[in-house]
C-alpha cells in the first residue's frame, strides 16, 4: 500500500493548484451550461441597439414595439465602427438608428431609419422584418387616416396568433438536456486536462530514474507496483469524475428532465480512464515535465476543439468532423448525445472508447518494455 | 561582462529550453493550425430559408408563399411532426391558424412574426389596400459578423504574454532562497540593473522572434485578413511583450515557491484569461461580456485582443494609446518593484 | 582578511549561529569542519553578505560587509555546496557565464575560462553539457565556476561530497595550487582526513559555536589526550587493567585483540609499555603509536563522532 498512499500523498500537495483549476474552469463550464427553455413557447429575444437622434412619437413608438419581445438599448449618440465591431463580434444582433427627421421622412416616404446587421445571419431578417412591420402599419393607418396615430398602431401590433409547443415536456426535456450536455462535453474536457497535468506531473516523479531503481531493488513485487499504481491513479480519475458529475447535478439540480445521467457517468468515467491510459503512454515516453504539461494542455485543447466542444460540430468543416470521428473525445460526446438515447444507441460508441482504452494500454506496456530494457543496457 | 553578452547569454539560456520552444512557438502553431481548421466554414449563422409546414389547402399558403424567407410545404400535422424533430421543419401551421413548434428559437419566432402580421392586419380594420409592401423606410447596412477572429487575436495576445516565462525562469535563479544559483549571483559584483535589463531585453527579442513566426504563419494560412496594420500591430505586441517580462519578474519574486509551479500557475492564469477573452470560441467571450463584464475589462488578454482586432479590422486606433499605455503602465509598475526588491537584497533564511 | 565577531543568527526558535567568531589571514587555507547543519553553510552566506544576521560584526578586506559592496564581491569567488549551474549551457559557456559576472573585458575572460576549464581538468569535456558530466565532473564545472575570475577569497563549500576518488585528488590539489597563487580559501567539509592534509588552520564548529580553532598541532595539544598507540596481543588475557596502570594512560580500549591505550602526555609512552610487554612476557605481532587525529578531537570537543 505504500506507493499507493505515496502516490495519493503527491496528489494531495497539488490540492491548491487542483482548487484553482477546478474553480477556474467550474466557472466556464457554468457559462457554457447557460442555455434555458421552458415547457411553453417563448418568443426570441434579441439584443438590439436603438440609436435614437430624434425626438418623436413615431421614434418613440419604434422603441416600444422593440422593446415588446427584445433586449433594447437606447442610446442617443453613437459611434458607427462601435455599431459595427459590436456585430461582428456577436455583441448585440443589430442596431437600429432613427434618423432626426423621422417625422418628415416618414410621411415623405423616405427612409427613416438605419438598420445594422449581418445580413447572412437570420437575426437579420427578422430585425428588418419588425421594424418594416411597424412602419407598414403605421403608414397604412396614415394612409387611411391621415394622421399618425403610434398609440393605435401599437395596439394593432398586439394581438397575436397562438403557439403552441408539440409535445411541450419533450420540448422541456431537450432544453434540458442541451444545458446539460454542453456541461458535460466541458467537463471531458477538463477531467482530459487536469488529470494529464496532475498525473502526468506526479508520474514525473515517480518516474525518474533513480527512484524506479529503488523500487526494482525492493522486495515489492511488480505486479504490485503496477497494481498500486493503476488504483491510486484511478482513485483520482474517479474523484475528478464524482466531482464533475455532481456538480453538473448541483448547478442543473432543477433542469435534469431528460439528461441521459447514467450515460453521462459512464461517459464521464470512460473518458477518465482513457486519459489515465493516455497519460500512461505519455509518461512511458518522457520525464519531462514542461513537455508533460504542454502535450496535455495541448491533446486535450486539440480534440475539445475538433470534438465540437468549444465550437458547435455543425460549423466545423466536413474534414474536421471527419478527423473527429478519430477521436475519444467525440466519442464521450457521443454516449449521450440525444435525450432519449438508450444504451443500444451508446454501445457503439462506449466500445469504441473501450478500444481506445486498450490500444492506449498496449502502447504503454510497449513503450514501457522499451525503456525497461534501454535501462539495463 | 557587457550588457549585449549578457543578454546574448541570456537568450541563449531559453533557447537551448526544449520546453520554452514548445510553449512559445509549438503550442501557438498548433492552435493556429487548429482554429484554421476549424474557423474555416464558420460565417454568421448559415442565411437559409425558413422552412414552415401548412395544412393542405390552407386559406394562408398563397399568402406566404410571397414571403421570400419562407420555404412552404404542404403536410399533414402527423408527418410535420416528425419533420420537425428532424430539423426539416421549423413550425407547422394548423387548421386553426395556430402554430405548433416544437422549440423555441430565431426560426420559429419569425414564424410568430408573420403570421402576427397577417392577424393584425384582418384586427386593425385598415382596408388592405392602405399597406404598402413597396415602401422602404430603411436604409441597411451590413455589418458581416466573423466572430472567429477573436479566436485568432485571443491566441496572440496571449502569446505576447508567454515573455514571463523567461522572467519568472529568470527571477527565480537569481535569488538565493529559490535557487542554488542565487548565490552565485548575489555574490558577484555584477549590476542587478544590467542583469535586469539583459534578461529583459533577451526575453523581448524570443518573444518577438516567436510572435513573428506565428504572425506570418496565419499571414500565409489563415484565408481571411488578420493584420492590415501591420507597425501598429508590431508596436502592440512590442509592448505586450513588455508588458508579460515585468508581470514575470513580479510574479518570480514570490518567496518559497519554485519556479515550476509560479510557471504552472503562471500558465493556467493565462489560459483561463484567453478562455474569457474568446480564444474557445466567441461564445464564452461573449457569456462574460454578459454575465461578467468586469472581468473582460481588468483581463490584459482580452484588452490586447479588443485592441489587435480594432486596429487591423476595424481601422479605429481610438483605444490604442491606452491599451499601450495601460501595457507599459504594467511593465513600469513591475520593472521598479523587481528593481527595488532585489536591488539590496540580504534574506532572513535560505 | 576575514574578521566575524560574535555573530548571531536566528531561524525563528532555532540558533543557526552562536556568538560565532572566526578569522582567516591571507594567503591560508582555513577549514571550517563540523557535523552537517552545525551552521557552517549559514556562516558562508553571512560572510557573503547573502543572509541577515542578528548580531555581530563581519569584516572582510578590512570593509564591512554589505550586499551592495562591489569592491569586496569583485575579489570573492563562492562554490556553493549544491551545483549551480545552468543545464542548458555547456561547460565553457556555464564557466564564460559566471566569469562574466566578475569579468568585463571578454579577452581577459577567454583566457580565464581556458585556465578554470584546465585546472580542473575538464579540457576534454568543453562542450559537453551538464546533463552528459558524470558527478564528480559536474562537481569539477561548479567549482570552475566559482574561480574562474581568480579571486582573492574563496569559499569553497563541501567541494568533495559524493565526488569519486579521481575528482576528488583533482579538486584538493587544485585547492593547495590556489593557495600557492595566493587565495585565501575558507573550505567546510566534514571530512576529517581531508582538513587534516589540506588545511593550514582549522576551526572546530557544533551547534553554531566555535568550540576551537588553532593548527592541527594546536588543536592536538589543546586536548588532554596527546599519543594514542595501538598494539596486538596473541594472548587471550585481558590486559585492560594492567595496561591502565601504566603511566600517563587516560583510557584503554580493546577490540578483539587489538588495545588502543590514550595517553595524556607525550612522554616516554613507548618505551614505558615495551617495558610492560617485556615484564609480562606477552607477545605481541604489531605497535603503532600515533598523535591524536582530528576525529579525537573532535570526539573529545564534542562527544560525538563526526561522521554520525
Amino acid at each position: 500500500m505504500t506507493v499507493f498512499k505515496g502516490m495519493l500523498l503527491h496528489f494531495w500537495r497539488y490540492k491548491i493548484m487542483v482548487i484553482i483549476v477546478t474553480f477556474l474552469f467550474f466557472g466556464i463550464a457554468v457559462l457554457f451550461a447557460q442555455n434555458q427553455s421552458g415547457e411553453a413557447f417563448e418568443t426570441s429575444s434579441m439584443d438590439i441597439k436603438i440609436v435614437n437622434e430624434a425626438d418623436s412619437e413615431i421614434a418613440d413608438g419604434l422603441i416600444d414595439h422593440l422593446s415588446t419581445n427584445n433586449d433594447v438599448d437606447v442610446v442617443n449618440d453613437y459611434d458607427r465602427d462601435q455599431v459595427v465591431e459590436e456585430i461582428y463580434l456577436m455583441e448585440i444582433d443589430g442596431a437600429v438608428v432613427i434618423d432626426e427627421n423621422i417625422e418628415s421622412k416618414f410621411v415623405n416616404g423616405a427612409s427613416a431609419v438605419e438598420l445594422f446587421t449581418d445580413p447572412r445571419g437570420t437575426g437579420s431578417i427578422h430585425l428588418n422584418n419588425e421594424v418594416s412591420k411597424y412602419f407598414r402599419f403605421l403608414d397604412a393607418d396614415y394612409n387611411y387616416t391621415g394622421t399618425v396615430d403610434t398609440e393605435n398602431t401599437l395596439s394593432t401590433l398586439e394581438h397575436g396568433i397562438t403557439v403552441n409547443i408539440a409535445d411541450p415536456e419533450n420540448t422541456a426535456e431537450a432544453s434540458d438536456f442541451e444545458g446539460m450536455k454542453f456541461y458535460t462535453n466541458f467537463a471531458g474536457y477538463i477531467i482530459m486536462l487536469l488529470l494529464l497535468m496532475f498525473i502526468g506531473n506526479i508520474m514525473t516523479e515517480f518516474n525518474q530514474p533513480e527512484l524506479r531503481d529503488r523500487v526494482r531493488v525492493s522486495p515489492l513485487k511488480t505486479v504490485s507496483y503496477t497494481a498500486q499504481i493503476i488504483s491510486a491513479q484511478s482513485i483520482m480519475g474517479i474523484f475528478s469524475v464524482l466531482i464533475l458529475f455532481f456538480g453538473g447535478i448541483f448547478i442543473r439540480w432543477d433542469s435534469l428532465d431528460g439528461v441521459p445521467l447514467d450515460k453521462i457517468f459512464v461517459a464521464l468515467l470512460l473518458i477518465s480512464l482513457f486519459t489515465l491510459s493516455l497519460q500512461f503512454v505519455i509518461s512511458s515516453l518522457t520525464t519531462n515535465k514542461f513537455l508533460i504539461n504542454g502535450i496535455a494542455n495541448f491533446i486535450s485543447i486539440g480534440m475539445a476543439f475538433l470534438s465540437g466542444i468549444f465550437i458547435p460540430e455543425e460549423v466545423l468543416g466536413e474534414t474536421v468532423q471527419n478527423i473527429a470521428r478519430f477521436l475519444p473525445l467525440y466519442h464521450f460526446t457521443q454516449i449521450y448525445a440525444e435525450p432519449g438515447i438508450t444504451w443500444s444507441d451508446s454501445f457503439t460508441h462506449v466500445t469504441i472508447l473501450l478500444l481506445f482504452i486498450i490500444v492506449m494500454l498496449i502502447i504503454g506496456i510497449i513503450f514501457e518494455n522499451k525503456r525497461k530494457s534501454s535501462f539495463n543496457l | 561582462m557587457g550588457i549585449f553578452k549578457m543578454t546574448y547569454q541570456m537568450m541563449l539560456i531559453n533557447f537551448k529550453d526544449f520546453g520554452y520552444w514548445f510553449w512559445t512557438l509549438l503550442y501557438p502553431l498548433l492552435l493556429s493550425t487548429l482554429f484554421i481548421l476549424t474557423t474555416s466554414n464558420i460565417t454568421g449563422d448559415g442565411m437559409e430559408d425558413i422552412p414552415v409546414g401548412i395544412t393542405e389547402d390552407h386559406q394562408l399558403t398563397v399568402i406566404l408563399e410571397d414571403v421570400e424567407f419562407l420555404e412552404v410545404t404542404e403536410t399533414t400535422e402527423s408527418k410535420a411532426l416528425t419533420l420537425m424533430e428532424d430539423n426539416e421543419l421549423s413550425g407547422f401551421i394548423t387548421e386553426n391558424n395556430e402554430l405548433l413548434v416544437t422549440d423555441s428559437g430565431l426560426d420559429q419566432t419569425i414564424l410568430e412574426s408573420v403570421l402576427n402580421e397577417i392577424t393584425q392586419m384582418f384586427e386593425s380594420g385598415i382596408p388592405p389596400e392602405n399597406f404598402s409592401f413597396d415602401n422602404d423606410f430603411i436604409v441597411e447596412t451590413h455589418a458581416d459578423r466573423e466572430p472567429q477572429v477573436v479566436m485568432f487575436y485571443s491566441l496572440i495576445a496571449m502569446m505576447v504574454f508567454y515573455t514571463m516565462f523567461s522572467s519568472i525562469e529568470f527571477i527565480t535563479t537569481v535569488q538565493p532562497n529559490l535557487s542554488t544559483m542565487g548565490a552565485r549571483f548575489q555574490s558577484s559584483p555584477y549590476s542587478k540593473v544590467k542583469l535586469l535589463m539583459a534578461s529583459a531585453v533577451g526575453a523581448l527579442s524570443l518573444g518577438l522572434l516567436t510572435n513573428f513566426i506565428i504572425i506570418t504563419y496565419l499571414m500565409i494560412f489563415y484565408q481571411g485578413t488578420l493584420f492590415s496594420t501591420l507597425l501598429p500591430t508590431v508596436i502592440l505586441l512590442i509592448f505586450g511583450n513588455i508588458s508579460g517580462i515585468g508581470i514575470g519578474f513580479a510574479i518570480g519574486l514570490f518567496p518559497k515557491i519554485n519556479a515550476n509551479f509560479k510557471t504552472f500557475v503562471g500558465l493556467i492564469v493565462l489560459l483561463a484569461l484567453t478562455f474569457s477573452a474568446g480564444m474557445i470560441g466567441p461564445g464564452v467571450r461573449m457569456l462574460v461580456n454578459e454575465h461578467l463584464p468586469l472581468l473582460n475589462s481588468l483581463n490584459p488578454v482580452a484588452r490586447v485582443t479588443d485592441t489587435l482586432f480594432r486596429i487591423n479590422l476595424m481601422d479605429n486606433f481610438d483605444d490604442y494609446m491606452m491599451t499601450l499605455g495601460i501595457l507599459i503602465g504594467i511593465a513600469v509598475v513591475m520593472f521598479i518593484f523587481t528593481l527595488f526588491a532585489l536591488r539590496r537584497k540580504q534574506y532572513d533564511s535560505l | 582578511m576575514i574578521l566575524m565577531k560574535d555573530v548571531i543568527k536566528r531561524y525563528k526558535e532555532v540558533i543557526a549561529l552562536d556568538h560565532f567568531s572566526f578569522s582567516a589571514g591571507e594567503n591560508e587555507i582555513i577549514g571550517l569542519l563540523g557535523p552537517n547543519g552545525c551552521g557552517k553553510t549559514t556562516a558562508i552566506n553571512c560572510m557573503l553578505s547573502i543572509l541577515k544576521f542578528d548580531k555581530g560584526e563581519i569584516e572582510i578586506f578590512g570593509e564591512k560587509v554589505d550586499p551592495n559592496n562591489n569592491d569586496i564581491k569583485q575579489r570573492i569567488g563562492v562554490v556553493p555546496q549544491e551545483i549551480a549551474i545552468f543545464n542548458n549551457l555547456n561547460v565553457v559557456e556555464n564557466i564564460s557565464f559566471f566569469c562574466g559576472l566578475y569579468v568585463k573585458d571578454s579577452k581577459t575572460r577567454k583566457k580565464l575560462v581556458d585556465e578554470a576549464i584546465e585546472f580542473v581538468g575538464l579540457e576534454k569535456y568543453r562542450k559537453f553539457s551538464p546533463r552528459q558530466l558524470s558527478g564528480g565532473m559536474k562537481r569539477r564545472l561548479n567549482i570552475a565556476c566559482g574561480i574562474a575570475h581568480k579571486p582573492d577569497l574563496l569559499f569553497l563549500d563541501e567541494p568533495t561530497v559524493a565526488v569519486d576518488a579521481q575528482s576528488r585528488n583533482f579538486i584538493l590539489e587544485g585547492v593547495k595550487k590556489m593557495k600557492d597563487n595566493g587565495t585565501t580559501v575558507v573550505y567546510t567539509t566534514h571530512y576529517l582526513e581531508e582538513a587534516e592534509d589540506l588545511c593550514d588552520r582549522l576551526v572546530i564548529m557544533d551547534n553554531g559555536r566555535n568550540i576551537a580553532q588553532g593548527t592541527l598541532n594546536e588543536l592536538q595539544r589543546s586536548i588532554s589526550t596527546q599519543e594514542s598507540i595501538t598494539v596486538s596481543f596473541l594472548d587471550d588475557e585481558d590486559l585492560r587493567k594492567k595496561l591502565k596502570s601504566l603511566p600517563n594512560v587516560v583510557n584503554v580500549e580493546k577490540s578483539g585483540e587489538i588495545y588502543t591505550i590514550q595517553f595524556e602526555k607525550h612522554q616516554n609512552n613507548l618505551p614505558n609499555l615495551i617495558k610492560f610487554i617485556e615484564e609480562n612476557q606477552l607477545t605481541y605481532t604489531q605497535i603503532s603509536s600515533e598523535k591524536p587525529s582530528l576525529s579525537n578531537i573532535f570526539l573529545e570537543l564534542t562527544g560525538k563522532e563526526l561522521r554520525d
